[in-house]
């Protein structure tokens, strides 16, 4: 799939696929994936592992991430090329609202 | 000097195609090409290398990984969407994924499997054939075409064979490279007891809450019968256990792996990868919250409907050979003979009506009850 196929289809994110993403800046295992994430969010985003075979196996298909074995046989989940650009990109776009959240918050008090 | 080594079934069975290929590189063959066609592979001579192989069946045709180049895995040969690659490294630790492989030779089990469905017929018939020629060999014309009928029983056979080859070693495959077993419990100590319980795929939920009452009340599940339908317990302690009744339309080998890494264990599983039902189980310490395969609302109600497609599915098809039947015994002359026995086929299928009655009902239920707690 092209790349610009994949932003339009990917952003803005779900929090789910991006928390995900995030985690996999070192080559993980699923569970490894689930524990990361609940410690980013501090407990607040606990991923059941239903959900995240979901978003990993849609991931897969879309060639953001890449699948290798350990001597195990259990799977390590790596981020791709394309999943690299699509997180600059969905970086970029949560800067923005950061900015402008921090900008008007005023507004609304 | 180059050999050529014929290996018609290689790609069924990698687990016995790599180390030969392994084998013959220490003995100082180097592999140069394999043709997809002939199954033939070609060897050069040359100085022996101990080096692991790993074949490597891969759509996207993307370069090797960085992980796995880093891993000292080097491309020997690729042909197609074939890629063979080895490795010279003592202890590896990364190897390139076997899904693709393992996708592959699913697609082929289906192929087989509906040929070989289609063959069935026609070769039953071909038995009957047999009989004949053995029993009153007087009987048979000769015919100049006659190979025809041997020829066309020979790839029925062949193809039988080839099914049968490639879902053994498919299996074999699949439980060794993506854990795909059912977790084994260790034999029971106390006492043992079993219960039926049949068509609860059509109400997940309410098997969920049984057996999690069940374990509440010291009754361990530790096996569930092949068919699905005896579930056996063993008398023990008082535990909190949360059970997953999972239905997956389509699934990938990586699905059994990942649930069991987040500590799931696998109790029964359907046994193809469409149309998958399993069922799971997590014990949980009291005061925890429960586990379970997703905690999401949307994804809870996209599973929902999920099992609800899967019922119209299973009810649909049943309706069908029900009209095909009436159809077909409508629009045929009747022979007098036959009438009771048609009687009979009608009133068998009529009784058999009620299943699909019975899973549609249970199946709304099941929807009503998921909408009322959602």
């Amino acid at each position: 799939m092209k790349t610009e196929k994949i932003l339009k289809l990917y952003i803005p994110m779900t929090e789910t696929a991006f928390y995900i993403l995030l985690s996999l800046t070192i080559p993980r295992h699923g569970y490894g994936i689930i524990k990361h994430v609940e410690e980013l969010t501090m407990g607040r985003l606990v991923l059941g592992s239903g959900t995240i075979y979901g978003t990993l196996m849609k991931m897969q298909r879309d060639e953001i991430i890449t699948v290798y074995a350990d001597e195990k046989r259990k799977t390590i989940y790596e981020i791709t090329d394309v999943g690299k650009e699509l997180m600059r990109h969905e970086v970029n776009r949560l800067k923005e609202l950061h900015a402008s959240a921090l900008k008007y918050e005023g507004e609304f008090k | 000097m180059t050999t050529k080594k014929w290996r018609p079934l290689w790609s069924y069975d990698t687990e016995k195609t790599e180390p030969w290929l392994s084998k013959l590189s220490s003995q100082g063959n180097r592999l140069i090409s394999v043709n997809r066609f002939t199954r033939i592979f070609t060897f050069e001579h040359g100085p022996a290398e101990e080096v692991q192989f790993q074949v490597v069946f891969d759509k996207s045709k993307t370069p090797l990984s960085k992980v796995i180049k880093e891993s000292n895995w080097q491309d020997v040969f690729s042909t197609g969407n074939w890629r063979f690659l080895k490795n010279d490294s003592k202890g590896i630790s990364i190897y390139p994924s076997r899904e693709g492989l393992l996708k592959r030779n699913r697609v082929h089990f289906y192929i087989l499997a509906g040929l070989a469905m289609f063959c069935v017929m026609p070769f039953l018939s071909m038995f009957l054939l047999i009989w004949a020629l053995l029993t009153d060999i007087n009987s048979v014309e000769p015919s100049p075409y006659w190979w025809i009928t041997v020829v066309y029983f020979m790839s029925v056979i062949y193809v039988l064979v080839l099914n049968v080859f490639n879902s053994i070693k498919l299996q074999a495959f699949e439980r060794k490279h993506f854990n795909s077993a059912v977790d084994d419990d260790k034999a029971a100590i106390g006492k043992t007891f079993s219960k039926w319980k049949v068509g609860w795929m059509y109400a997940p939920d309410l098997l969920e809450k049984w057996l999690s009452e069940m374990a509440v009340e010291g009754n361990h599940l530790i096996r569930v019968g092949k068919s699905g339908t005896n579930f056996i317990f063993e008398k023990g302690s008082p535990s909190q256990v949360s059970f997953v009744c999972d239905y997956q339309i389509k699934t990938t080998p990586l699905y059994a792996d990942i649930h069991k890494s987040a500590g799931w264990q696998l109790h029964f599983t359907s046994p193809y990868s469409w149309t998958k039902h399993s069922l799971w189980s997590q014990e949980y310490a009291e005061g925890e919250e429960i586990p379970r395969f997703t905690y999401d609302d949307v994804e809870k109600k996209a599973q929902v409907r999920k099992v609800l497609l899967a019922s119209t599915g299973v009810i649909l098809y049943m309706f069908a050979i029900f009209v095909f039947y009436f159809w077909m015994s409508s629009s045929f002359e009747q022979d007098g003979g036959w009438n009771m026995f048609n009687t009979f086929i009608e009133w068998a299928l009529v009784i058999s009506l009620l299943s699909p009655l019975m899973i549609l009902i249970k199946t709304l239920k099941y929807a009503l009850r998921m909408r009322a707690t959602n």
